[in-house]
């Protein structure tokens, strides 16, 4: 009876839990608050933290992958989609049938700003290098300033695989702390007079421009960069979804419970590769810093490329419209908007910013795109 | 280590270029295509409620239990910015576009509407 009950114990996971897997439980419990109450990215956190909740639980092996006689883990085989590279393109997808590139067509100057908040990455891939981190592990960190989440697990999953949970993780916090990041950079590089600065209204775009651009876009860009295909291709695709008119039902498909059903799965298998030994290391603490500083230095060159800008036109460009260059669609573009509006309230820049915000987009894909030709 | 260096500002170089490019090549496109921007529009306009219809479904069979309400609406908006009597217009035909503007975009507009209150 007493071997019995001894036996039944051992199969509990109890015996087995370790204080790392405690503290990761603990961790994930926070991420969860911050998802809930906070709603910091709730969409994505909430599934990744409590994927690392279930990573994390000691016996119950879902990321186990099949032998010994094992079918092998349930997160284990959802994550074949992340090691393979599938769901990042199918988000993608979707943002690109939730995307509005009028703006960008509009004035596609603003492009040049989503390219200068690029620098951010490549900055802090120099600072991860010092910090000794692999190439490989320095340009998965570094795209962290790109503010792109599914590029950041994209090239993550592809470089640096160890990395993924605590990449992800950190990508999506900054993400959804931009507009407590951006806003005193953003002040403390312009004037008052620049801030005030009103844009003359976007012209129309018309719908021949809307359909050639997502075609011409991806001919061209996976031509240059065959690396970055699959991700330009699906953002592309589902923007022609969009703009085509013809086809509103796979739009809205992409848009809605497509990408939900892929957020559902990439998050959860994202926060399940945090298990307590990949997760409770120095670099976790490093990367979480030099994610913050990517973003911080590509808010500010997005910021100083659009004062150039603003040199250059003689005073037509609002600077502030730079920031939005750090592609999270539509956060770092609205704080654009909130911050000028602080300085006239009668000054409308979210449509302007927009143009660098899905340009970011665009650029940060480009960014993934080389570090995959040079080291993939 | 200043291999690395070269390749951070090869990278930064090449993103730089390929979206220089991309810039030329979306001012390449609006003066191919940016032209006559009204009649374009207004073929967009006229073309849209045809895919819309295509498209109906239950949603929209509920939607039109106040469809009369909305003609009313509408008329009354009209006459007004006319300035003249309902009685006085003879509309014809009412075409319902597909919204252009991204949920974000009206998120937006809505939160600056709240501000103001």
């Amino acid at each position: 009876m007493g071997d019995m009950f001894a036996k039944l114990l051992q199969q509990t996971g109890l015996l087995q839990l370790t204080w790392q897997q405690v503290l990761m439980m603990v961790i994930a419990g926070v991420l969860i608050y911050l998802a809930i109450e906070k709603k910091y990215e709730p969409l994505l956190l909430l599934p990744i933290s409590f994927g690392m909740l279930l990573a994390n639980l000691p016996a119950a092996g879902l990321m186990n992958p099949p032998g010994d006689g094992h079918i092998g883990g349930l997160l284990w085989y959802l994550y074949q989609g992340v090691e393979l590279d599938i769901y990042p393109p199918l988000i993608f997808l979707g943002v690109g049938a939730m995307t509005d590139f009028g703006p960008l067509i509009a004035n596609p100057k603003s492009i040049l700003l989503g390219a200068a908040a690029q620098f951010g990455v490549f900055a802090t891939f120099i600072g991860a290098l010092l910090f000794g981190f692999t190439a490989q592990q320095s340009a998965s960190i570094g795209i962290i300033g790109g503010a792109d989440g599914p590029t950041a697990i994209y090239l993550a999953s592809k470089l640096a695989p160890e990395l993924l949970g605590a990449i992800a993780i950190a990508a999506y916090s900054y993400m959804a702390l931009v507009p407590i990041i951006q806003p005193p950079i953003m002040k403390a590089l312009t004037t008052k007079e620049e801030r005030g600065v009103v844009m003359e209204q976007l012209r129309p775009v018309t719908k021949t421009e809307r359909i050639l651009f997502p075609i011409i876009v991806t001919i061209v860009g996976s031509l240059l960069l065959p690396s970055a295909a699959p991700l330009l291709g699906m953002l592309m695709l589902g923007n022609l979804f969009r703009e085509s008119l013809v086809v509103d039902r796979l739009s809205k498909t992409a848009q809605n419970e497509l990408n939900n059903i892929v957020v559902i799965f990439l998050g959860v298998t994202v926060g399940a590769t945090a298990s307590a030994d990949n997760f409770l290391t120095s670099q976790t603490l490093f990367i979480i810093a030099l994610g913050l500083v990517a973003f911080a230095v590509s808010t500010a060159c997005g910021v100083l490329l659009g004062k150039i800008m603003y040199k250059l036109s003689g005073g037509k460009v609002n600077p502030l419209i730079g920031s939005a260059g750090v592609s999270a669609v539509p956060m770092a573009a609205r704080v654009s908007q909130v911050v000028g509006q602080q300085e006239n309230p009668g000054n409308f820049l979210l449509m302007h910013a927009m143009g660098p915000n899905v340009a970011g987009v665009i650029g940060t894909v480009v960014a993934a795109g080389v570090f995959l030709a040079i080291f993939g | 280590m200043w291999e690395d260096i070269l390749i951070a500002i090869l990278g930064a170089l090449v993103v730089f270029a390929v979206l220089i490019l991309l810039q030329y090549i979306i001012e390449a496109i609006h003066a191919f295509a940016g032209r006559n921007d009204k009649k374009q529009q207004k073929e967009t306009a006229a073309a849209a409620p045809v895919q819309y219809n295509a498209d109906e479904d239950a949603i929209q069979e509920v939607e039109l239990e106040d469809e009369e309400e909305l003609v009313a609406v509408i008329a009354a908006a009209i006459a007004a910015s006319l300035n003249v009597s309902a009685y006085d217009l003879n509309i014809k035909s009412i075409k319902r576009v597909p919204p252009y503007t991204p949920v974000w975009n009206k998120m937006g507009r809505q939160q600056q509407l709240m501000n103001r209150l």
